[in-house]
């Protein structure tokens, strides 16, 4: 009996001019989004190459130096490209994709590709994911709508009753019949994706585990879509107002629910602005020590500390140079001012977050939506673990050039000069993006509000069959 | 009132009318019975000209319907089979919508005596339709009709669907409107009320008009034995 | 016929609770979005403000310092921080470049989000490490915010065709259309007079939505962009109402009406924006950003090792800042900016192109943007509150230029070996911002209605055809 009714769902979709119509313009879409997506994904990393090497070839090659003057001509690192990112872009056009690493101070990731583009960048571009995540489920509308109304409406309903078939049996076989296309569509996207992305993968690491999981999301989003869809179809009346409630619900959960979301977040818990942000860092370092003010209060109270310490009366009787000692101290003390402010932050987004997360219960869009970013690497969490990673490198490699300082210079050289091999010595930097499974931990009330999401629209879907 | 002369409409190959000439003068109401299909409703919609004739033409008040309709419809009234109005309008304001956009301004006791006269229980004028039967609001379409003051009358199965109290109130009604000198036009596959109001009658078949009577000429039994040898044959 | 269908519109439109429905959804919609948007207009004035005041009290302070300095008072300052050089001025001091946002900034975030509007350029910056991007939660600049240009763009056509999209097709649906055409009336007449009632109450309730919401916001209301602003959301409203009219003509049932109006909706509000911007990017690409960072690098590696002819050369460009007192002695700072400017002259061709490639986005975006109402309007609100990418462009050229004025101007101090007194701080450069200028907005307010009669000349020729055939009425 399910199988029958499968059948002539089917049928019906298949003929149906709108479908014929929408799915074809999905498809076309899907396409020009993997092919500019995929050349954008090759570009952006074969320019990544070739940047890094580059810089590390100034580096390498700066010459004879003094080790601070180079921790002041610093260095930049590239953020790589995410494999995934051919499906979800995420927030990867607002981030910045350099990072200048230079003495005394954490820098931004500098040059987001929204800053170079209109403004009519922020009307969404042909990508994956406005696909993935805005027509699919609208799709999933045109294709269900109607799918109780049409019988109400045409008086087949009655019909079929009076054959027997119970509601819920109509219901699982009209929620299967409308899940197919979308399952042929969706699989066919995600298995072109893994086929296009292991076949570049020579870039970065490309794993199948997580474009499965990417897959299984978006499963069960449509699958919330879909009994949504349903659900409204068999507690209206008539076609026009399924439709409409339909897209009510898609326009409210997909465009209004994360505008209003991010509104509330920032009102709750604003960002400092930058200019703010800066002099709160200014204000915070002015105290603590600095590298290039040996006279200050704190330097005199470490010099006193120190002297005690190896008993001696003079720095320059210490065995190894002061200037470098208190340099590295200084940018010590400065690396944590910037931790703690960072930490601010970071804390400041997790609020955010938070009101996000609270705002999925009226939108199966805004768990998706982090879920997938956060898989595909391109969510904020990502960047931030980049750049985190960054600053390590940068405390690292102050902490090198320091040390060189302290252990090869008097104290009062002036004209010290480090070996021009010696900036081959460095260790590279080196990221590595988050396991899918760190990554899921991260994400886990993500995954179970569209679980839930899941859960409740399919209850919902069960209860109303039993009052058509 | 109505005068067609040949009139056809084809779909296609698919004859629906075919050379239909009918003259229905004033104060007379003219029978057109048949199966479905038979092109009945086809001859409405062309004099209402919600269609229009592939060949022939369609007089009404002597004027042509395709070539200045909105002046016909000055003249006439259409009660369809299953007649919607508002449904979150009530009755008084119903009739004041439909004259009013017609163009005929009415107070409310012209209104009132037309629901009046239209046979709707006084109760009944400020409800909204919603609560209404087919009988009522046909019986307020009526009143629509009286309120435009139609020299001509079609009507598409008016009486399928009301009880048979319902009914004779309704054939009372237009037998009223003949005596003001109303033409009539109704389709209906309802022998006995046909017999019972008409003047003339007509028989359709395939597009074609078979038979024509004035109704006083034959009982009800030969009427019968024609309708059914004509749907037969 | 009118009067008539104006009384019982009303009637009808308050007794299925439309009007205070959508009177309600406006009302309420705006507010929020007026609130966001004057929420973050506050937010800059207060920063400007602060940013504003906090230069004044250090120029106060410093000029007090100067003036103990230069009096021969002992100071305690350690003696880098005195500011009786150019260069601790142009290190230490710097101007506040600020743009105020204007009086209609809460209609639109545009870009005000992602760009800052306040910098402090100090005499080391150059063009290419002043940063304007704005600190903002990257996921709050993905989601955009729910703004005034939102509500209008997005919602106000999907509340215009929930509104309208069956107006023909339920009188035909619920059996009312053959009573109807049956009157001596035309029956596209008559959906025209409907349709325009219902833009007319619609607009009024907008009109007043969009008033309540800005005494609520506390902005100024009597400005003449206002009127501009509510000519646009009317020519827009009039917009979707006349596809309306042309869907309700042309049509079918009310699902498929209401389904060719949000493929209609999704082709101009979401397809057609998204194409051009892609055209527009993949015609004009930004250069790699990277490469650019690369460049820098190795000019800067390449300039800092031939540093003592670097100054020669820098001299040879420019011989008035030779010493005029013929002093040779050059210090760090005027190495330092000679090698600056070598690296500035170098990298100026590759840095201009990210412009040159943002303003070819920019006129074939405007070329293209007649393809959508939606993108005219996104352009025209943007540009009335003057958060628009052209206003930041503006914005940002202005600053760098302020910014090379400020530099040059202490180094001609520098070089010149003037030290800087109490006297020079009155001929320091100062920033105003001047905004673009703002018009043509009439003009395509009135393209924009020609455009919406010609969508209703077509509705009813092709229903004229379509009477004739006999589908305009019946249901087949």
């Amino acid at each position: 009996m399910i199988r029958k009714t499968i059948i002539k769902e089917l049928k019906e979709i298949f003929r149906d001019g709108r479908f014929k119509f929408s799915a074809l313009l999905v498809i076309i879409l899907i396409a020009v989004a993997i092919v500019i997506g995929s050349n954008q994904y090759k570009n952006t990393n074969k320019q990544y190459e070739i940047s890094q090497n580059s810089e590390r070839n100034v580096w390498e090659n700066q010459g004879a130096k003094n080790p601070h003057s180079a921790a002041h001509f610093g260095t930049y690192v590239f953020k790589p490209k995410n494999a995934l990112a051919l499906l979800d872009q995420g927030v990867d056009k607002y981030e910045g994709i350099s990072i200048f690493l230079e003495a005394h101070s954490r820098n931004e990731a500098q040059y987001s590709a929204a800053g170079d583009q209109t403004e009519l960048s922020r009307f969404g571009e042909l990508t994956s994911d406005f696909i993935l995540l805005y027509v699919i489920p609208l799709l999933i509308i045109i294709i269900g709508y109607n799918s109780f109304t049409k019988e109400k409406e045409g008086g087949t309903y009655v019909l079929l009753k009076s054959q027997g078939i119970s509601n819920l049996k109509l219901a699982i076989a009209k929620l299967i019949a409308v899940y197919i296309p979308v399952f042929i569509i969706c699989s066919v996207l995600f298995l072109t994706a893994g086929i296009v992305l292991s076949s570049l993968s020579n870039y970065s690491a490309f794993s199948w585990d997580k474009l499965l999981s990417l897959y299984l999301t978006y499963l069960l989003y449509y699958l919330v879509f879909a009994q949504i869809v349903l659900l409204i179809s068999t507690s209206t009346k008539r076609s026009g107002i399924s439709l409409v409630s339909a897209l009510s619900f898609w326009i409210l959960s997909c465009f209004i629910a994360p505008k209003i979301a991010a509104n509330m977040a920032e009102i709750k818990y604003p960002y400092p602005t930058k200019q703010e942000f800066i002099t709160s860092l200014e204000e915070a370092k002015k105290g603590g020590l600095s590298g290039h003010n040996p006279w200050s209060k704190e330097a005199k109270k470490l010099e006193a500390k120190l002297l005690k310490e190896y008993n001696v009366r003079h720095v320059s009787e210490l065995p190894f140079n002061f200037s470098g000692y208190i340099m590295q101290k200084g940018e010590e003390h400065e690396a944590e001012v910037y931790f703690k402010a960072y930490g601010k932050l970071k804390e400041q987004f997790s609020n955010q977050a938070n009101t996000y997360k609270s705002i999925a219960f009226i939108s199966p869009f805004l768990p998706t939506r982090f879920l997938s970013m956060g898989i595909a690497g391109t969510d904020y969490e990502s960047h931030m673990s980049f750049a985190e990673a960054a600053e390590d490198y940068r405390i690292q490699t102050q902490k090198f050039l320091n040390d060189n300082n302290m252990n090869n210079s008097k104290y009062g050289e002036r004209g010290y000069k480090a070996d021009a091999s010696f900036w081959k010595t460095l260790p590279k930097f080196n990221y590595t993006a988050p396991t899918l499974d760190v990554i899921l931990k991260q994400q886990n009330t993500n995954m179970a509000v569209l679980v839930l999401w899941v859960f409740i629209s399919g209850l919902l879907l069960f209860i109303s069959t039993k009052k058509i | 009132m109505i005068t067609t002369t040949n009139l056809t409409k084809k779909y296609g190959d698919f004859t629906a009318l075919n050379n239909l000439n009918l003259d229905i003068k004033p104060g007379e109401i003219y029978c057109l019975l048949g199966a479905n299909g038979a092109g009945k409703s086809t001859t409405i919609n062309l004099l209402l000209n919600f269609i229009q004739p592939t060949s022939g033409t369609a007089l009404i008040n002597n004027i042509d319907v395709t070539r200045q309709p909105l002046e016909t419809k000055k003249y006439l009234a259409y009660i369809p089979e299953n007649l919607m109005l508002y449904p979150s309008l009530t009755a008084l304001e119903n009739l004041d919508y439909f004259s009013g956009i017609a163009g005929k301004s009415l107070n409310k006791n012209t209104m009132e005596s037309f629901l009046e006269e239209a046979g709707l229980q006084k109760e009944a004028f400020n409800k909204k339709i919603k609560a209404f039967s087919k009988g009522m609001r046909q019986k307020v379409g009526i009143a629509i009709a009286l309120a435009k003051d139609a020299k001509l009358l079609l009507l598409d199965e008016p009486t399928s669907g009301l009880d048979p109290k319902a009914g004779n109130e309704f054939g009372m009604l237009l037998k009223n409107l003949k005596l003001k000198g109303v033409a009539i036009l109704m389709a209906t596959h309802d022998i006995f009320r046909a017999k019972e109001i008409a003047t003339h009658i007509g028989i359709m078949k395939h597009g074609v008009l078979k038979h024509q009577f004035k109704a006083n000429d034959l009982s009800l039994a030969e009427l019968e034995k024609h309708y059914l040898e004509t749907m037969n044959y | 016929m009118f009067s008539y269908n104006f009384t019982y519109e009303l009637k009808l439109l308050v007794r299925n609770k439309w009007l205070p429905m959508l009177s309600l959804l406006l009302l309420i919609s705006f507010t929020f979005a007026t609130y966001n948007g004057n929420y973050r207009t506050q937010k800059r004035v207060e920063q400007i403000a602060s940013i504003e005041s906090k230069v004044l009290e250090k120029d106060a302070n410093m000029l007090k310092l100067l003036d103990s300095v230069e009096k021969g008072m002992e100071v305690k300052t350690s003696f880098r921080r005195i500011p009786n050089t150019p260069m601790a001025i142009g290190y230490q001091h710097p101007r506040a470049v600020t743009m105020s946002p204007n009086s209609m900034s809460a209609i639109a975030i545009g870009q005000s989000d992602i760009f800052s509007d306040a910098i402090m350029p100090i005499t080391v910056d150059d063009d290419f490490s002043i940063d304007f991007t704005e600190m903002t939660s990257s996921v709050q600049l993905l989601f955009g915010s729910f703004d005034l240009t939102f509500v209008i763009i997005y919602l106000l056509p999907l509340l215009i065709i929930a509104f309208s999209y069956n107006i023909l097709s339920a009188e035909k649906e619920r059996g009312a259309l053959r009573l109807l055409a049956s009157q001596p009336i035309s029956i596209y007449k008559w959906i025209f007079q409907k349709m325009i009632l219902r833009f007319f109450w619609l607009g009024i309730i907008m009109i007043i939505a969009l008033v309540i919401s800005f005494l609520i916001s506390g902005i100024n209301l009597f400005q003449i962009q206002f009127i501009s602003l509510t000519g646009l959301i009317l020519v827009y409203m009039l917009f979707w109402f006349s596809l309306s009219f042309f869907i309700n003509l042309v049509g079918g049932s009310s699902a498929k009406n209401a389904a060719y109006l949000i493929g209609l909706w999704v082709f101009f509000v979401l397809l057609v924006p998204s194409s051009i911007n892609q055209i527009a990017n993949s015609t004009y690409p930004t250069p790699s950003r990277n490469n650019l960072v690369n460049t820098m690098r190795t000019l800067k590696v390449a300039v800092s090792k031939k540093q003592d002819t670097v100054l020669d050369h820098f001299l040879r460009h420019h011989p008035e800042l030779v010493a005029k007192r013929g002093s040779e002695d050059y210090g760090f700072w005027h190495k330092y900016m000679a090698s600056m400017d070598m690296v500035a002259v170098e990298i100026d061709s590759l840095f201009s192109l990210y412009d040159e490639q943002l303003k070819g986005q920019q006129d074939y975006v405007n070329k293209w943007i007649w393809l959508s109402p939606s993108l005219v309007i996104n352009k025209e609100m943007n540009r009335i509150s003057g958060n628009s990418t052209a206003d930041y462009q503006n914005f940002k050229n202005q600053a760098l230029s302020f910014s090379r004025h400020w530099r040059n101007h202490l180094i001609f101090m520098l070089y010149s070996q003037l030290p800087f007194t109490t006297k020079d701080y009155d001929t320091l450069p100062k920033f105003t911002y001047k905004p673009l200028e703002l018009k043509g907005i009439g003009m395509r307010i009135a393209i924009q209605f020609i455009l919406c009669i010609l969508i209703g000349l077509l509705g009813i020729y092709m229903f004229k055809k379509r009477l004739k055939k006999g589908h305009a009425i019946l249901n087949n």
